[in-house]
């Protein structure tokens, strides 16, 4: 529970938290105020949800925040990317884990626009990184500024599509 | 690679071929060509349970140099395709293809409307001699696949046909 807090203190000093809230009217007319978070940090049933802390950002956090997970032990599990095409946006997902006595598992996401999707790289500070960035770049399209060979990782050499877009044909 | 009735070479033998052909059947060399699941089908094959080694096909050589026959066991991805028709290309004559698996004959459970990755089975590209169905095939359907080519070869099959049904498991050649 220890790690969980003073991961959860650590990277909300690194993420500002910004809600937004909505006001709606229930059945009797009276207005409630919904508060949804667009960016921070938050603790998460992980029986639900699979990790501990779910961490919303933006692409300037990227970097400080995989330094941060670096010092403390953490390394990452996966990048992936998520194609939310209704929103026009993309997500990258990052899943950093720890696992000792006290376990905590952390997923990052990060909005990004869908045309010319970019994001810095974190494969200077975690290798690992390095080929779920091309994979992730094979399948969405997604630029990691910075990443020192883009090239296909798993579609052959000369594939100019990506395939887990949502819009995309074969 | 040629049937009893085509003649496969310039010089002909004669009985010498068939007899050429037999010692050809009984020792093929398989070359380690797993690519996916059925892999393991096929080490469990060459394991002491199943035992190709009586057949006369333990010896998986990792050079195509040294094969006769080339088991595609498993998904033939876009990616990999060249590097198969390479190898298939090293290796000397005369040579045999066995397609293992539902992938390698047909795509298998990757053949679908938006299949972007998977070649639709070995034969788009390979000459294939003996089809193996299976997702993954049992090691004794792998042994009947080699019995199979065997039988291409030599035009006999070594073990009669066992029917199954008949009381006992009458055994009819």
């Amino acid at each position: 529970m220890a790690r969980i807090e003073s991961t959860e203190q650590l990277l909300a000093q690194i993420v500002a938290r910004e809600v937004t809230v909505s006001e709606t009217k229930d059945k009797e007319g009276e207005v409630k105020k919904t508060e949804t978070l667009v960016q921070g940090v938050s603790t998460v049933d992980y029986a639900k949800a699979g990790v501990n802390l779910d961490v919303l950002a933006s692409t300037e956090h990227v970097v400080p925040i995989a330094e941060a997970m670096a010092e403390n032990g953490f390394f990452v599990e996966a990048v992936t990317g998520v194609d939310w095409i209704k929103d026009d946006q993309m997500e990258v997902i990052y899943d950093y884990n720890r696992m000792d006595k006290e376990p905590c598992r952390v997923a990052v996401r990060v909005r990004i626009a869908r045309s010319a999707p970019a994001i810095p790289t974190i494969s200077s500070i975690h290798p690992g990184a390095n080929w779920h960035e091309r994979e992730t770049h094979d399948f969405f399209g997604i630029k990691f500024q910075g990443h020192p060979d883009l090239s296909p990782i798993l579609l052959p050499e000369d594939a100019d599509f990506h395939p887990l877009l949502k819009d995309f044909k074969p | 690679m040629g049937t009893e009735k085509i003649p496969s070479s310039i010089v002909q033998f004669g009985v010498l071929d068939q007899v050429l052909n037999l010692a050809r059947a009984n020792s093929l060399w398989p070359m380690t060509f797993g690519l996916a699941c059925c892999a393991i089908e096929m080490m469990s094959a060459g394991g002491s349970r199943f035992d190709l080694a009586r057949f006369g096909a333990e010896v998986f050589r990792p050079s195509p140099r040294q094969c006769d026959v080339m088991i595609v066991a498993g998904t033939i991805t876009h990616k990999m395709a060249p590097a198969v028709k390479t190898l298939y290309d090293q290796m000397s004559e005369p040579k045999w293809v066995i397609a293992m698996g539902n992938c390698a004959i047909s795509g298998g459970p990757f053949k679908f409307e938006g299949n972007y990755s998977v070649v639709e089975g070995a034969d788009q590209f390979l000459p294939v001699d003996v089809y193996i169905p299976g997702c993954p095939p049992r090691p004794e359907a792998l042994i009947e696949g080699l019995l199979t080519l065997e039988e291409k070869i030599t035009g006999k099959r070594r073990w009669p046909r066992r029917d199954a049904g008949k009381q006992g498991g009458a055994v009819h050649g």
